[in-house]
């Protein structure tokens, strides 16, 4: 019975092809074969969407227009290029301006079903008949047909949305000047800021913007323009007076502003929110309540946030840990489509050396924690300080207090990478930082003063050879009295002194000759090459600063990664 | 003594074909930068194909959808642009051109009012001219880049089809974007 209906509606509209063409062109005899096969191939149209629409007959009728019986709708292509084919162009190009106005013609409640199986029908021939939309049950295609001197253009197709298809269909239009495709060529040459801000000019835009597709060909374009991330340093600080606890972000780009956002659902009086861990773009997040309502124990809820985006998901709540040791990596592949992946590593605080110990894992490919086992054969030992674990290579690593490397498999917290110390490390205290730089594994320590009777030094070491072995290489040993601050003199002053408070708290990301100190509860830039001092900042107040464990670095891609899933949990 | 009239075949640098505008009106352009147009390329190869002698040499390939203004703009850019058939130069040779054409550009899009990119872009997409496609892709790209919301919306006729509830919360929520944008 639909079918009925369908080759009423596909013969309307033949005919008023065939109509339009001839009263257009004034009968010109010269096209009334054009217009025949045109004729003959709509009805193939029709033919090829009656196969569609009932497979299950085998339609003798059919068989000769299609070459490829598998997919009935492919073949309309071919169908069309018999359309309009190049004589006929020619032809109609030689006339002056052709003006045939096909009004939009929506096939939605034609093809019907049978839309559905017109993925593959995507590659509009041209003809200068005016536009042609075409809406589907579950896409969206616009055809553009242009008298045919192009070839195939590619049409983007709008993914399924219930609710904005109708809206869409009314949209596309309106910008009837600029194809999608020119519209979208033009947003992918923007700057992140202005991308974003263009979300709000009208639903389609954001629509289109917020498409996974969208942020893929954007990361692609820029990707290829060689330009350092821009970066910034997070600091969790506690103000003494209200107890509470503060981020501070070093830089002042606008659109790090917004990492200190927490989600509405933790913004309470009774809810202390701590930033765990950081990588790349996303941030780790713990939300404790604070006060006496624990019930069954104190829980505590990690959630992942993307503060650019203000996307975040929640984990499942586990019981709270004062000093666990947390460890966060992320995977996002844009190249693959792939969603965003992540693991969660927490190794519950333990006294000494031990080859085993209890771990727990979170995966977000099952959305569980799971109970495990950390081994490390060559004995692992926690440091003094709570560390975030590192991640790098696809692995979370902790410098162990017996002085060496320890890098850990998120998804069997088997120890997957062992480093012995670098030679010249001083066995006497233990390593400022663990970090990476430029894709190099890094640490430094500061020796000298109050542990022994030499000039107070900082030493930092690149890991080599990664896959053969390991080799940490000195590379840049700097003597405090010999850095100097140009536009703060009083800072040189007091690297000279005796005993300089000094604690390092990251690396950059990218310049392998800088360092981001803490010197005198400012952050102090410092370039390791040309042993220079910039302030960068002031720590309102240093006071709970584990030599600045609780410093994450965070660097702003192309595109915010997205995060999947948004969920509310009740704390 | 036959009297041959040679008709000497096309170098691919002397050889000239007519563009015809929506406004009838007429461009000789340079086969090799004609031949950046995509569209015109595959018309002139699909003329080759079929009965070329008959036609004769002379060729006028009609652009219905381009304005003489646009088009003259096009084929200028066209012109500035390393010809693909041109003899290799060496590197001082070829930075004196890149600085050149970049100031050709540079003075290119100051002339240019902002609504005439959108034409430009239309047309070279309608042209198939890659490179003029992605240069004012980029030009237009770079002109919105700071502007504020109403600047674009009525820079591209869109209506604004937001709840004023709906932006003020957008705006709110991603404030940082909103920041430093010139003034209208």
């Amino acid at each position: 019975m639909a079918e009925g209906a369908l080759f009423a509606a596909a013969h309307g509209i033949i005919e008023k092809l065939a109509g339009q063409i001839v009263r257009e062109l004034d009968c010109r005899w010269a096209f009334k074969d054009e217009i025949t096969n045109l004729e003959k191939s709509l009805f193939a149209v029709k033919a090829a969407l009656q196969d569609a629409e009932a497979k299950q007959h085998n339609s003798e009728a059919i068989k000769p227009w299609l070459t490829r019986p598998k997919d009935a709708m492919c073949d309309v292509d071919d169908l069309l290029d018999q359309i309009f084919n190049v004589d006929l162009r020619r032809q109609l190009m030689t006339c002056d301006k052709i003006c045939i106005d096909l009004n939009r013609i929506n096939l939605e409640s034609i093809w019907g079903s049978a839309g559905k199986s017109c993925s593959s029908f995507m590659r509009p021939r041209s003809v200068d008949f005016g536009q042609m939309e075409v809406g589907m049950k579950n896409r969206m295609v616009t055809l553009d047909l242009e008298i045919g001197m192009i070839g195939w253009r590619n049409v983007k197709v709008l993914k399924n949305r219930n609710s904005e298809v109708g809206r869409l269909q009314k949209l596309l239009t309106r910008i009837e000047d600029l194809p999608i495709s020119l519209l979208l060529e033009i947003l992918y040459r923007l700057d992140l800021k202005s991308a974003m801000r263009c979300k709000s000019v009208a639903r389609q835009w954001c629509y289109l913007i917020s498409d996974p597709s969208f942020a893929n060909d954007f990361v692609r374009l820029h990707a290829s323009s060689v330009v350092d991330r821009p970066f910034a340093l997070l600091l969790h600080y506690v103000d003494k007076q209200i107890k509470k606890r503060h981020l501070l972000a070093t830089s002042e780009e606008p659109e790090f502003k917004s990492l200190t956002y927490i989600p509405p659902i933790y913004q309470h009086d009774n809810i202390e929110v701590t930033v765990q861990a950081s990588c790349n773009d996303l941030l780790l997040c713990c939300a404790n309540m604070v006060g006496n309502d624990a019930g069954s124990g104190p829980m505590s809820v990690y959630y992942v946030i993307n503060p650019i985006s203000r996307q975040w998901t929640a984990l499942p709540p586990m019981p709270e840990l004062a000093r666990a040791r947390v460890g966060f990596i992320c995977w996002y592949d844009t190249a693959l489509h792939k969603q965003l992946s992540y693991r969660v590593m927490r190794i519950p605080e333990f006294k000494g050396e031990s080859a085993e110990f209890s771990v727990e894992i979170f995966s977000s490919d099952t959305g569980k924690w799971t109970q495990s086992v950390g081994l490390c054969p060559q004995g692992f030992q926690l440091d003094v300080f709570a560390f975030p674990g590192v991640p790098y290579n696809g692995l979370l690593f902790w410098w162990s207090s017996t002085d060496c490397l320890v890098g850990f498999d998120p998804n069997t917290s088997k120890c997957c990478q062992f480093f012995e110390k670098p030679v010249e490390l001083n066995p006497s205290h233990g390593i400022e930082r663990l970090g990476v730089c430029h894709g190099t594994l890094r640490i430094c320590q500061i020796s000298g003063y109050p542990y022994e009777v030499a000039d107070p030094c900082l030493r930092v070491w690149e890991l080599k050879d990664y896959d053969e072995g390991g080799k940490w290489n000195l590379e840049h040993e700097l003597y405090f009295d010999k850095m100097v601050s140009e536009k703060s003199p009083w800072l040189t002053e007091y690297l000279s002194k005796k005993y300089p408070t000094v604690a390092v708290l990251a690396y950059h990301p990218n310049d392998r000759e800088v360092v981001y100190l803490m010197i005198k509860f400012k952050v102090v830039f410092c370039n390791l090459r040309r042993k220079t001092l910039e302030v960068v900042c002031d720590i309102p107040t240093a006071d709970y600063f584990y030599h600045g464990c609780n410093v994450f670095t965070f660097v702003l891609p192309c595109w915010p990664t997205p995060i999947p899933f948004q969920t509310e949990k009740a704390t | 003594m036959s009297n041959t009239s040679e008709n000497p075949k096309p170098s691919s640098s002397s050889a000239k074909m007519t563009l015809k505008t929506s406004d009838n009106e007429l461009f000789e352009v340079e086969e090799a930068v004609a031949m950046k147009f995509c569209t015109v390329k595959q018309y002139f190869e699909d003329e080759k194909d079929s009965d070329v002698a008959a036609r004769g040499s002379t060729t006028v390939i009609p652009l219905p959808n381009v304005h003489s203004a646009v088009l003259a703009t096009l084929i200028s850019y066209g012109k500035k642009l390393p010809q693909s058939n041109a003899v290799a130069d060496n590197h001082e040779e070829e930075e004196t051109k890149k600085k050149e054409r970049k100031k050709y550009e540079q003075g290119l899009l100051k002339n240019l009012m902002p609504g005439e990119l959108l034409d430009l872009i239309s047309a070279a997409n309608y042209l198939d001219f890659k490179e003029g496609l992605e240069f004012f892709n980029q030009a237009l790209a770079d002109h919105i880049q700071n502007k504020s919301v109403e600047y674009v919306r009525k820079f591209f006729g869109i209506k604004n089809d937001y709840e004023p509830h709906e932006e003020e919360k957008y705006r709110e929520e991603y404030a940082w974007a909103f920041e430093g944008v010139d003034e209208d």
